[in-house]
């Protein structure tokens, strides 16, 4: 048994947390740069230029690449031989307080959604997901903040499990034209398919975790990917929802078995800062 | 050709030299104001009572700020999504809200207001918020302070970029 000390997950969690909020991954930084070197209108060109200088300033100002510094879901994978400590979510909120008190992130998290929407002050709780799949001996650590915007744009759709790619394309390409020009596009669309009402829109949150540039292991999915960022691209809503070739950057999807009366179909967008980052204990 | 530079708050005239599609940089006050600022605002309208702030020719920024790190006067402060302020704008506007900043199209009866009442709205980039916030140069909290990243700030910009949206013409760079 490999038994974790509670102090490291409270600092990884920390650490990783001002990372992400500051220091915008490479992955999705390249994305965003080869959209700005492709664009040809005007406007867009515009808002891609501000969105990739933005990325150097916040790096240089050690200041949130986004003042909705969003609200943090943690994800832990580990293998079947690691012990966690018991108070685990304590050693995560804790994380996440200890970050947004020094690194000047936005406190944006109320306690109740309808009759106390009072400001925790720390950005806790935190929504933490336990996955007890990673290998032996092996503890990995994922934080995404993701902003309130986006996540207002998020759709939940229950197809007839009959449905095809035809009528998959199309709900994912009308859904995506509603809400992306108030997601901050160019978007990464995440796309869950599959499972339950519920999982299916995890599987969407997660789908964004996948590295930009990376193929989908599946050959069909893959292709479905590349066909379903085209046509959106086709859409003209652009950066900054000025128009343009580049309303998103990718489209991830993460299919998982189901019933056979369903056809779960989740759109989960995140705004062009995709901000998450990963460590291994 | 030099990108304008716009004084704020400014005299209604001079509003109609901006042209929709065209950028243009901010200097001097506007405030801040989100939803929450916008609920209370609007019932304080509501209930004949006075608004923690003459809004009378100024400007709203919807942001909630980030906290500012030492020896800084901001820290990240770029817009949030304008559509969610439409219920509460055109009631602000009847008082004299001489414009807006925020990002993203407004609904059909809000951009109607805006042209009823002669008053511009402005974007900036959505998520270029270290940038953004590097340009505002003073911070103030002026009103209600229990809603923390969600009161009303006064600012004073320097430079600070925008696009002309919607101009007092009817001109809407989302239309063309």
């Amino acid at each position: 048994m490999r038994k974790i000390d509670p102090v490291i997950i409270e600092e990884t969690v920390r650490d990783l947390a001002v990372k992400a909020s500051i220091d915008l991954a490479p992955d999705v930084e390249f994305a965003l740069r080869e959209a700005l070197e492709l664009e040809r209108h005007k406007l867009a060109r515009y808002a891609l230029g501000q969105i990739v200088e933005n990325i150097q300033v916040a790096r240089e100002r050690k200041v949130p690449i986004c003042q909705d510094t969003g609200y943090f879901s943690v994800f832990i994978r580990f293998g079947p031989d690691v012990q966690l400590p018991s108070n685990i979510q304590r050693l995560v909120d804790s994380g996440i307080a200890r970050a947004t008190r020094e690194a000047y992130l936005r406190a944006s998290v109320v306690k109740d959604p309808l009759f106390h929407r009072v400001n925790t002050g720390d950005n806790t709780p935190v929504q933490l997901h336990l996955e007890q799949d990673a290998g032996e001996g092996e503890l990995s650590i994922t934080v995404f903040p993701k902003g309130g915007g986006s996540e207002n744009a998020t759709q939940l759709e229950m197809l007839l499990p009959t449905a095809g790619v035809r009528e998959i394309e199309e709900r994912v390409v009308r859904m995506v034209e509603k809400k992306a020009p108030s997601a901050c596009p160019p978007v990464v669309v995440g796309i869950g398919l599959g499972g339950s009402a519920d999982t299916a829109l995890l599987a969407g949150k997660k789908a964004l975790l996948r590295p930009l540039g990376t193929k989908h292991e599946l050959e069909e999915y893959s292709a479905l990917e590349n066909q379903l960022l085209q046509a959106i691209n086709r859409l003209g809503i652009g950066a900054a929802g000025l128009g343009g070739s580049n309303t998103a950057i990718a489209v991830h999807i993460e299919a998982q078995a189901t019933h056979i009366a369903n056809l779960a179909l989740a759109v989960v967008i995140s705004c062009h800062a995709l901000r998450r980052s990963t460590g291994k204990i | 050709m030099d990108v304008p530079v716009v004084h704020l708050p400014t005299e209604r005239d001079k509003l109609r030299n901006l042209k929709a599609g065209c950028e243009a940089l901010l200097w001097g006050t506007v405030f801040t104001a989100r939803d929450q600022a916008h609920a209370r605002m609007v019932e304080a309208i509501f209930t004949g009572k006075d608004l923690p702030i003459e809004i009378d020719g100024q400007f709203i920024y919807y942001a909630g700020p980030t906290p500012p790190p030492p020896g800084s006067p901001a820290g990240s402060l770029g817009p949030t999504t304008s559509s969610r302020m439409d219920p509460f704008t055109p009631h602000l506007l009847e008082k004299g809200l001489a414009g807006a900043i925020g990002k993203g199209p407004r609904s059909p009866e809000t951009r109607e207001a805006f042209l009823r009442h002669r008053a511009v709205y402005l974007i900036a980039v959505g998520g270029a918020a270290a940038l953004l916030g590097s340009r505002v140069k003073e911070m103030e909290l002026v009103a209600y302070p229990d809603l923390g990243a969600e009161g009303i700030y006064r600012l004073q910009l320097r430079d600070f970029p925008v696009l002309v949206a919607y101009d007092v013409f009817g001109g809407d760079i989302f239309s063309r």
